[in-house]
């Protein structure tokens, strides 16, 4: 029994770091540009199968695609930006979240339904794979565990990166208080369109793993973003670490759930969780307002 | 004025859109036979029938380049023309379509969506307004205890989905236990409530039954208790995106049970899989190599619409239902509603799928074989006329 | 007075709209009912949605749920051989309640937060209709008795749909809606001025809650079918929404706009171009909401037309903010 424990928490603990990664890019987004952006799926939907074409056609490890793939989606998210937010973003509270909306929901349709009509394949997976890892009776998942060190590894560079660069200050800042940092002389735009391109290069990243363990239709885009959205709230908005144990604990809670209440009980736990920890404290695990 | 004017422009263009949008009002000659359908261009279902328009076009054409469907009561063949909706997966859009499929289009003869749900909320514009509807992939039950009239559906019912499988299993006689891992969908779960009775019957003990949402990805959980039970078979009923994410992580923990069997398993199934795939069995309506029917049809379909079967394998599902249709009218001699029905219902016709019988509450025969993937390719392994290989029981285990 | 004439014309259309609208039946074009049966469901669903997303300013993504559970409520009490107005009555009931328990937790949070949270609450009642399958049937849906009811079904949407905006309407011109606007304006401001808020926020979700899961139990009685995805899905939960917004949220004319616009531009695409008329729809979101973020009617030549028919009274109030 002991055993059947642990293994549970090794399994959840594992899917709650993918959780993690695809998560905080969205949270970034949403702490610096106060949007909540509906497209967030998508971008990992187009990672992961930028990253099946690059192992198929030219046999690249999804690890070493994970990395490759964040410059040009960095581009990606930047020109998304500057084409689509930067116009609403200047707007009053309501408007701005209503143009959001409205904006995010409609390019995440048109990628969607591009994405079907120009690929060919209905669902796409990538065969790789790693022998897992047996102690005592418990399996691990080597393949997961690389994973949550990448993202572990990730978020300690990501971290070093906002604490200690110029840049990565001004994110915060600008996440803790627009009209301050617009004071000290942020150039807001600059900073929103490298950190909304920064969020969606971390979706890709984390599309990339996502096709690697699971696999990807063109249609997942939109209940993925809702899927993290609860994660990122969880953790508390604008929060690295919250994204991460946000997610490590879905995870968690989703793996104990199906092994004690029964499978389809797991994903209520989610949405119970979120809407507690809303009402409870409604910033969020790390999150400050 | 100039505000007036533009005020005047914006109410004509919603007022035209509303016009454009509404039914044209063009009553049809009889010089084609109009075939009605919808089918999932976006929405959840656009990954397993997406580009299925153009499987209905390709038949068309070659139905057409023969001069079309000999209609007798006419006195000569009438080209066969189809009329397409995309219902984006959602229930009232598909009952809006095929309402206007019957009251706009006055189609002769309706085709049904995709998937269960969808044929339930379209079917109700065919009894309505007593217009023969053929439903393609819907197998649930209670499609077909509605007590319609107007309705026949191309495939047997879901819970006899896999009955081939539990008459080979029973008939082999090794596999002694089975467990379930079901997704909880309408299809799915419907296959395993059959499919429980079926392998009880068989006599296999069943030691874990499973029902578990769809957008679950941990398995660990099902998959611990499967390795404490240890059963014969591991069957899963599920869709493929949910079997190839339950496969991976089965392989990495090294459940290894004698035999899995997935009900879906074609090439979305196989290609991310890759090794993994090998020795799983499933269903299949149709595999190349497969000793049954008119095999140029299917391939023909197939070639000029470059739908690719494995990555579709409903793709021959619908080719059946073009025979039927074609078989009904031909029969019928005739486009008249009423003697269409009748010859759809009292229809018997060996299709590229084998044979062609509808029950009097509706559902078809036609239904599926088991195979098995071997070194790649699939393999027809039951019943052994049509069979175009052996079965490979037990798997070698995963080590 | 030029008003006067104007609203005379309104008046006048209103009543030759409502004569064809009423006629249509006979006109022997059954597609046109479910086209407007449909209509009217998201008219409903939009123009309830707007009494607390649009003039309190709490974005209730979770507007659907209303709609599913009186659409469960309806179904499975007419699979006990219950009537339809009874059944109707209960599912409000019960949509009711539902509104009244969630509200007061819910509403302890604001802007993204609630939204997110209501949204969490659609996917929760979706699970659970999955889950208790003994009484919802899980997820193969619950059918109810047929039968064709398009007709009436046709003449209940329609009716409730106008029910609905000039529930709005009224609101809209009450001393209650005002107070809703000043809770949208600010908060704090409102509640030092005596207004009950906490009380006020939830009464408007509740009385939003009941042209919903009305329209949804006319629904379920129409399509004799619904499954979890049906009625807890995204589609019935977002499009709606993205009407209202599209009109021009906070207004009575601004839903209608957007259904009436999105409804035609989809039968449009749908119906004319056979491949990528989604992307073509998701185009048009993105430029309305790129040029024209209040929404259609806040167009200035829209607003000066819209308010000549003397239904522009809350279109400015977005301005102040």
């Amino acid at each position: 029994m002991a055993i059947d424990l642990i293994q549970l928490l090794v399994g959840g603990l594992l899917l709650g770091g993918i959780y993690g990664l695809a998560a905080f890019g969205l949270s970034i987004s949403f702490g610096v540009l106060n949007v909540l952006n509906l497209a967030h799926g998508e971008f990992l939907m187009l990672g992961s199968l930028a990253s099946y074409a690059a192992f198929v056609g030219l046999g690249v490890n999804p690890f070493l695609s994970a990395v490759l793939i964040i410059p040009p989606f960095v581009l990606i998210g930047v020109g998304f930006y500057s084409l689509l937010l930067k116009p609403i973003s200047e707007k009053p509270p309501h408007q701005l979240l209503v143009a959001s909306i409205l904006v995010t929901l409609g390019s995440s349709l048109a990628i969607e339904d591009l994405t079907s009509f120009f690929w060919d394949r209905p669902v796409t997976g990538i065969p790789y794979s790693l022998p897992a890892i047996e102690f005592s009776g418990i399996v691990v998942s080597s393949l997961r565990l690389l994973i949550l060190l990448f993202i572990c590894a990730l978020a300690v560079s990501l971290q070093i990166y906002l604490k200690k660069t110029f840049l990565g200050r001004a994110i915060r800042a600008v996440t803790q208080c627009r009209d301050g940092a617009k004071v000290v002389g942020i150039p807001i735009s600059h900073v929103s369109a490298l950190t909304f391109g920064l969020g969606v290069a971390l979706a890709a990243s984390a599309g990339v793993f996502y096709v690697t363990l699971f696999t990807v239709t063109p249609t997942m885009g939109i209940p993925l973003t809702v899927k993290y959205l609860c994660v990122v709230v969880l953790g508390g908005l604008g929060s690295l670490v919250g994204s991460v144990v946000g997610g490590i604990i879905l995870g968690l809670a989703e793996a104990l759930t199906a092994y004690y209440l029964g499978a389809e009980w797991s994903h209520c736990i989610a949405f119970v969780l979120l809407i507690a920890i809303l009402i409870i404290k409604p910033e969020g695990l790390f999150g400050t307002r | 004025m100039t505000r007036r004017l533009r005020g005047l422009i914006f109410v004509g263009l919603i007022a035209m859109m509303a016009l454009a949008g509404s039914p044209a009002l063009a009553a049809e000659e009889p010089e084609a036979i109009i075939i009605g359908a919808s089918v999932s261009q976006s929405g959840h279902f656009s990954s397993e029938v997406g580009p299925f328009k153009q499987l209905m076009d390709a038949w068309a054409d070659i139905v057409n380049k023969q001069g079309g469907i000999m209609v007798k009561s006419y006195g000569k063949k009438l080209p066969v023309k189809f009329v397409v909706y995309d219902d984006k997966s959602d229930e009232a859009t598909a009952k809006k379509y095929y309402e206007r499929l019957v009251t706009v289009d006055k189609v002769n003869l309706l085709l049904g969506p995709y998937s269960s749900p969808l044929t339930f909320a379209a079917s109700t514009a065919g009894e309505n307004h007593k217009v023969p509807f053929i439903a393609v992939c819907a197998n649930s039950p209670k499609i077909y205890s509605r007590g319609f009239k107007w309705l026949v559906g191309v495939i047997d019912l879901g819970p006899r989905y896999t009955y081939r499988y539990w008459e080979m299993v029973k008939k082999e006689g090794q596999a002694k236990s089975v467990g379930f891992v079901v997704e909880d969908t309408l299809h799915p779960l419907g296959v395993y409530e059959g499919s429980k009775k079926l392998a009880e019957e068989a006599g296999l003990k069943v030691l874990a039954s499973d029902v578990i949402p769809p957008e679950t990805r941990d398995f660990t959980p099902v998959i611990t208790k499967l390795k404490e039970k240890d059963p014969d078979i591991v069957y899963i009923s599920s869709n493929i995106p949910f079997a190839v994410n339950f496969m991976k992580q089965a392989k990495e923990m090294k459940l290894n049970p004698r035999e899995y069997h997935c009900i879906h398993h074609s090439g979305v199934f196989r290609e991310p899989l890759g090794e993994s795939a090998n020795n799983v069995v499933g269903q299949s309506y149709w595999v190349e190599g497969m000793k049954l029917g008119d095999v140029k049809l299917i391939t023909d379909v197939i070639k000029l619409s470059k739908v690719s079967e494995p990555m579709y394998p409903w793709a021959p599902a619908y080719v059946g239902a073009f025979q039927v249709v074609q078989a009904a009218i031909e029969n019928a001699g005739t486009l008249d509603k009423e003697p269409l029905m009748n010859a759809l219902k009292s229809l018997k016709l060996e299709t590229v799928l084998g044979m062609e019988q509808f029950h009097e509450t509706g559902y078809g025969s036609i239904n599926t074989y088991p195979s098995q993937i071997q070194d790649g390719k699939y393999v027809v392994i039951w019943p052994s006329e049509v069979a175009s290989g052996k079965h490979v029981y037990p798997r070698p285990a995963w080590k | 007075m030029n008003n006067g004439r104007t609203s005379t014309i309104l008046y006048v259309c209103i009543i030759l709209l409502t004569a064809f609208l009423a006629a249509l039946p006979w006109l022997l074009v059954s597609y046109a009912l479910v086209w407007f049966f449909l209509f009217a469901v998201y008219l409903t669903l939009a123009v309830s949605y707007d009494i607390v997303g649009g003039y309190m300013g709490y974005m209730n993504l979770g507007h659907s749920t209303f709609f599913g559970l009186g659409a469960y409520s309806t179904a499975i009490l007419l699979n006990h051989g219950l009537g339809l107005a009874p059944s109707l009555g209960v599912a409000v009931l019960v949509a009711a309640a539902f509104a009244l328990l969630v509200g007061y937790p819910l509403f302890r949070l604001r802007g993204a937060y609630f939204s997110l949270a209501t949204f969490g609450l659609i996917s929760l009642m979706g699970i659970l209709s999955n889950n208790l399958r003994d009484l919802t049937g899980g997820s193969g849906g619950i059918s109810t008795p047929s039968g064709d009811h398009s007709v009436a079904a046709y003449y209940f949407s329609l009716i409730l749909a106008a029910g609905t905006i000039v529930l709005s309407h009224r609101l809209a011109r009450s001393k209650f809606g005002l107070a809703l606007f000043s809770i949208r304006e600010d908060e704090e401001v409102a509640r030092a001025f005596g207004i009950p808020t906490t009380l006020y926020k939830c009464v408007a979700l509740l009385v939003s809650s009941v042209p919903a899961s009305l329209i949804g139990g006319i629904y379920v009685w129409n399509m004799t079918y619904i499954s979890p995805s049906s009625v807890f899905g995204l589609e019935i939960a977002l499009s709606p929404i993205v009407m209202a917004m599209l009109g021009g949220t906070g207004t009575i004319i601004g839903p209608v706009v957007g259904v009436a616009f999105l409804t035609a531009l989809q039968e449009l695409l749908w119906t004319k171009i056979p491949y990528l008329h989604l992307t073509m729809y998701g185009i048009t979101m993105v430029l309305v909401g790129l040029f024209m973020p209040g929404g259609l009617v806040r167009i200035s030549w829209v607003r000066s037309l819209v308010s000549r028919l003397g239904l522009a009274e809350q279109i400015d109030y977005f301005k102040a903010t």
